[in-house]
């Protein structure tokens, strides 16, 4: 082949074919919605700092934060975190700090004769109208060596403070530490440890609500408690409090407070390719099962049109909910059994064109310059068939996309992954009930779905228009 | 003749098809061999029972709790025990209730529940996706056309199980005009009303599962009715129709309409498998004690004899409703001869 | 004969089975023929021009493609050159297919709309490595491209079939059957298809390279009048046989079976005093599925009697280069 010449032409050739999809509105409406979604798939991880099932953002099934322009602000809040780490002595003692800021600190204290106390502060300003949902606290502290043969009282406290004064204290946590090894404190307010300590055991109020529940300044506070004439280094790490709102982001939480945005993103990555990977193998089984049995013919094509009508006849649906349980529901079963339950009607199609085009005046005309099958099938058939392909892949990857998610709503999806059928498998199973769907859960994978599968029957059917020989020939 | 001659040949095709998909997969003797290794859920003798109705073996003998003595069968031998079981809807026992699967399939209603759901979303489904369509096919081009084109282009895209949920977070949850799930109330049980109040129940619990199968199907039959229609009305008879002075809708429903309902009635029989694959999700969705949701619950449990029966019995459907469309197909095209 | 021809059909035969289905087949035995082409006879001599005349049906398209080996023949012999090539297999026949070459009717089917011009007309060369390289490759393609008036070639070149006209597209047909520079070319109705204002344009450039190479042409058409003016010789087929064979002057001028008669006195001639001789036929040609015994011609034949309707005339040789298949002339003229 004439590279200089025929291969410049053929970009012509495509670009042309380009300016005509996007000429059509319908497939100019379904290349934009496309390439949007594969822009989602494929940049990902730059468009959301989070995984999908790994990092907890925020409090368990919470709205997307926007809903406070329908609803009022009123009673709902956002994520806040404590800042301002400062060290200081209370009564008593000489604080001597080496290092502080961020999360950590690290300061010598030394007591007096009658024992002193010293504090480590982070504070927030709380001006959410609606209460928090949740907190979390991590602290892990590592006394010198001077501490053993003595004994440390260390307390953690949540102070609110209204107008500069300090009106209620929360004492979160206590502990006497005599050994210079680390030690953590980590706490959930969901755990019922600290509804227990705060009297809240029979109640169906989360400590967070209790405490943050009005617009206030408040304090994280670590209190030590030193015995008297000591003088003992601490290091403190991962000092941090976070308090979760109850919304968040753009899209909302899930039952264990993953960000549903992130696993909309990662989502579409995986049903694009899951729906392309099918349909690759659908597509390339059809071609090859289409061009065997309509060059071959005879009793080859007999035995695979038989073949191929049988398998159309079986409910697809049945077929793939039983294949993939009996082979296991990981993503490449899911989509090997797409892909080989998704060649018969394509393959029809290609049989068919083959047998209209072997008759065509131009392959007798190759035939009588000498050409054999295989040439004839590779320069002859299978470009006029192309275009075939092309109208095919852009409509079975919908099939694909609903298949897997369909897969994935009735529980046979991969447990592993998150595509979007599972995430509206997983909205539905963590309700416990029907009567326990959340919209903010519910309606993005759908809307995902269904977008991605409407753009690819747009450019499906505008290439169908472009391809269809009937318009063809009148050109 | 010869459609009968394809029809069996078919059915011999998919009892050799389930037949090798649960026999020779891996899958099915690793979880045979689990549930021997796991009496807390299903006894050995259960486990034996199963050994005998897939052939596995021609004799077991139960020699303790986790074991079992098995003398081998050949797969030849299997295959014809297993085709006579199918052919004579011999399927066993569920593995969830210990009772012939044919039972728990119709005493329990299920079969029932799933034909009324069907119908009435079938029946529903065609008749309005025959009138859009027609009425879409005679104003080509107006706004009502593109207008339901587009619309059911959008529910051709939407998955079934989604408009499901959707339903139920609007008209049951929010504004709780119908129950979220299930055929009847659980009350019931203790105390039924009299049946006109059954009537009007039942239909407020059909009524959102039926609609998302209807939205399933009415699309493709919109968009079908209007390709045919189009084309019978551009033909010479829908013309000379129309220079004979007949009324439009004339022209409409009794000639065109009769010339395009060939493909409608093929399109129907073939698509029933896919109405059947929405059924199945319709009836999860709608936790609709139907074949479907069932189906659902046999994958959960792994209830092998479950899953085979029904695989056997829609794929029996589909290849019925094919056979009985072959014939309409005869009845509407008097051109069409079966020998 | 004395003068042995380029290629040599002998008692060709080729049957179509009717394709009947399986469930058919079981229940009877005798299958079913379409004798398209049903034992006839002839040969092309080198540099001629041979005109193959017939009705739609009558098997000239059948006999056109046999002798090209594009169908397998069911009975009787092809020689090329003295050499059979009847049974040869595909690559047997490929270096003879270098000198045989085919142009069909349709110029719109008869080019693959995928290809750009140069690689249609480049193909015949690229399967028969005929160029060294991709240059003179280039090279020959123009050099045909000029030679069938499509000029400047590098601007056709780079085209596709549906980017050209009917007429253009017919030329691109010329160029591949001619840039092997074959010794036998068969045309199929070559400008049935084709605007009347171009046909005399795409005929001549026909006839200008074949006699430029010096090889023999089969010229299949439906078009008496046509054949006239463009060949030496004229066959007329009818149901699969050849009825008649002669020279285009006897032929003409003097026809012996009431077919060709027929055929004659379908042309329309310019001439207000012209006479039309003999009756015009009437009917269509009767299924080649179960053609009429005997003579397959006395369904419509004005002068058919009994000897007719149960024997098969055979075709004779009533003058010189004059055959003639039927039972009215059934021995040689006396002059």
């Amino acid at each position: 082949m004439s590279e200089n010449t025929s291969v410049p032409y053929s970009l012509v050739r495509f670009k042309r074919f380009f300016f005509n999809l996007l000429r059509n509105k319908k497939s100019a409406a379904g290349l934009t919605l496309l390439s949007i979604f594969v822009f989602i798939a494929v940049a990902g991880p730059l468009l959301t700092p989070y995984t999908p099932l790994g990092s907890v953002v925020s409090a368990q099934l919470n709205p997307p934060s926007w809903i406070v322009y329908f609803t009022g602000p009123l009673g709902w809040s956002q994520n806040a975190e404590f800042t301002g780490i400062k060290a200081s002595s209370i009564t008593g003692a000489t604080l001597t700090t080496t290092s502080i800021g961020g999360d950590s600190a690290s300061f010598s204290a030394a007591s007096g004769a009658s024992g002193g106390t010293v504090e480590v502060q982070k504070f927030v300003t709380w001006t959410y109208p609606g209460p928090a949902k949740r907190f979390v606290t991590s602290l892990s502290i590592t006394p010198g060596p001077t501490i053993l043969g003595q004994t440390v009282i260390a307390t953690v406290y949540l102070d609110r403070f209204v107008g500069g004064v300090r009106d209620a204290r929360w004492n979160i946590f206590d502990k006497t530490i005599d050994s210079n090894s680390t030690f953590e404190v980590n706490l959930d307010s969901i755990s019922g440890d600290l509804r227990v300590r705060l009297g809240l055991s029979t109640s169906n109020i989360d400590p967070a609500q209790l405490i943050f529940s009005r617009q206030a300044d408040y304090a994280y506070a670590l209190e030590l408690t030193l015995p008297p004439s000591a003088n003992i280094d601490f290091s403190l790490q991962n000092f941090k409090l976070q308090i979760r709102g109850s919304t968040w982001g753009w899209l909302g939480t899930d039952q264990a407070g993953h960000d549903i945005l992130t696993q909309l993103i990662y989502g579409a990555r995986l049903s694009l390719i899951v729906g392309l990977l099918a349909t690759f193998i659908g597509v390339g089984l059809g071609l090859v099962v289409g061009l065997i049995a309509g060059y071959l013919g005879r009793i080859v094509d007999e035995v695979l049109m038989r073949f191929t009508d049988m398998m159309l006849v079986i409910p697809g649906l049945p077929l793939l909910i039983v294949l993939v349980n009996v082979l296991g529901p990981s993503l490449t079963n899911i989509i090997l059994v797409l892909g080989f339950l998704g060649w018969m009607g394509f393959a029809r199609v290609v049989r068919s064109q083959v047998l209209s085009l072997r008759e065509r005046p131009f392959i007798e005309a190759a035939k009588a310059s000498g050409a054999g099958t295989g040439y004839i099938t590779l320069r002859h058939i299978l470009p006029n068939v192309v275009s075939l392909t092309y109208v095919n892949l852009a409509l079975s990857v919908p099939a694909a996309i609903v298949g897997e998610a369909a897969l994935s709503f009735l529980g046979l999806g991969d447990q592993t992954s998150v595509t979007w059928g599972r995430m509206l498998e997983l909205a539905r199973e963590s309700g416990g009930s029907a009567t326990n769907l959340f919209w903010w859960w519910v309606i993005p994978p759908g809307i995902g779905i269904a977008l991605v599968s409407l753009s690819f029957i747009l450019i499906g059917f505008s290439l169908d228009e472009l391809f269809n020989p009937r318009l063809r020939r009148r050109r | 003749m010869k459609r009968v001659l394809n029809t069996v040949l078919l059915i011999v095709f998919v009892i050799t098809l389930n037949f090798i998909i649960f026999e020779l997969m891996p899958g099915t003797q690793a979880s045979i061999s689990n549930l021997v290794q796991n009496p807390r859920v299903f006894d050995p003798t259960q486990v034996a029972r199963l050994l005998k109705l897939y052939n596995f073996c021609k004799e077991v003998t139960i020699t303790g709790p986790h074991s079992y003595n098995c003398v081998p069968t050949t797969i030849w031998d299997r295959f014809s025990a297993y085709f006579v079981n199918m052919i004579t809807f011999n399927f066993g026992d569920s593995f969830q209730t210990n009772k012939p699967v044919l039972h728990d399939m119709i005493q329990t209603g299920r079969l029932v529940n799933t034909l009324t759901l069907l119908g009435v979303a079938t029946t529903v489904a065609l008749l309005i996706g025959t009138l859009l369509g027609v009425v879409a096919a005679a104003k080509r081009g107006s706004i009502f056309d593109s207008g339901s084109v587009t619309l059911s282009l959008i529910t051709f895209s939407l998955p079934t199980f989604w408009m499901g949920l959707l339903f139920i977070m609007i008209f049951a949850n929010r504004l709780q005009l119908f129950p979220s799930g299930g055929v009847t109330p659980a009350y019931w049980a203790i105390k039924t009303p009299d049946l006109l109040g059954q009537f009007l129940t039942r239909v407020q619990y059909l009524f959102l599962p039926a609609l998302t199968l209807t939205l399933f199907f009415y699309g493709g039959n919109l968009l079908l009715t209007r390709a045919t229609m189009t084309e019978a009305l551009s033909e010479d008879y829908s013309n000379t129709g129309r220079a004979k002075g007949l009324p439009e809708r004339t022209v409409l429903f009794k000639h065109a309409l009769k010339n395009a309902s060939l493909p409608l009635v093929t399109n129907a029989a073939l698509s029933f498998g896919g109405l059947l694959g929405g059924a199945i999700i319709t009836e999860t969705v709608f936790n609709w004690d139907g074949l479907g949701f069932w189906l659902f619950n046999a994958i959960g449990w792994k209830d092998y004899p479950v899953m085979q029966a029904m695989f056997f019995i829609i794929a029996l459907c589909v290849i019925a409703a094919n056979f009985i469309s072959d014939i309409f197909y005869g009845i509407l095209d008097p051109r069409i001869k079966y020998e | 004969m004395e003068e042995p021809g380029v290629i040599v059909a002998e008692g060709l035969k080729k049957y179509f089975s009717l394709k009947r289905g399986f469930f058919e087949t079981l229940v009877s035995k005798k299958d079913l023929f379409v004798k398209a082409v049903d034992d006839i006879s002839f040969f092309v001599k080198k540099g001629e021009v041979l005109g193959l005349v017939g009705e739609s049906g009558s098997g000239k398209t059948t006999t056109g493609r046999l002798l090209l080996r594009l169908a397998d023949p069911t009975a009787g012999k092809i020689l090329y050159r003295g050499k059979d090539i009847s049974h040869l297999s595909a690559r047997e026949l490929k270096p003879l297919r270098r000198e045989m070459q085919i142009i069909f009717q349709d110029p719109f089917e008869s080019l693959d709309p995928r290809m750009l011009i140069k690689e249609i007309v480049a193909e015949p060369l690229r399967i028969q490595r005929v160029a060294k390289n991709e240059q003179e490759l280039t090279e020959r393609v123009k050099q045909i491209l000029r030679e069938v008036e499509l000029v400047p070639p590098e601007e056709f070149m780079l085209r596709f079939p549906h980017e050209l006209s009917g007429g253009q597209r017919q030329r691109v047909a010329v160029a591949r059957a001619f840039v092997l520079d074959p010794q036998f070319v068969v045309a199929d109705e070559p400008v049935s298809m084709l605007d009347v204002s171009i046909r005399a344009e795409i005929l001549n450039l026909m006839l200008t390279l074949v006699q430029r190479r010096g090889a023999s042409f089969l010229y299949i058409t439906h078009d008496l009048a046509l054949a006239r003016h463009m060949c030496d010789r004229i066959a007329v087929m009818y149901l699969g046989k050849i009825v008649e064979l002669g020279e285009t002057g006897l032929i003409i001028n003097q026809p012996l079976h009431p077919y060709t008669k027929a055929l004659i006195a379908a042309v329309p001639v310019p001439d207000p005093t012209h006479r039309r001789i003999g009756d015009v036929i009437s009917g269509e040609i009767p299924s080649p599925v179960n053609p009429p015994p005997g003579c397959t011609f006395h369904t419509r034949c004005p002068f058919a009697h009994s000897r007719c309707v149960n024997e098969v005339p055979p075709l004779i040789e009533v003058e010189k280069d004059h055959w003639v298949s039927c039972h009215l002339v059934d021995r040689p003229l006396t002059s």
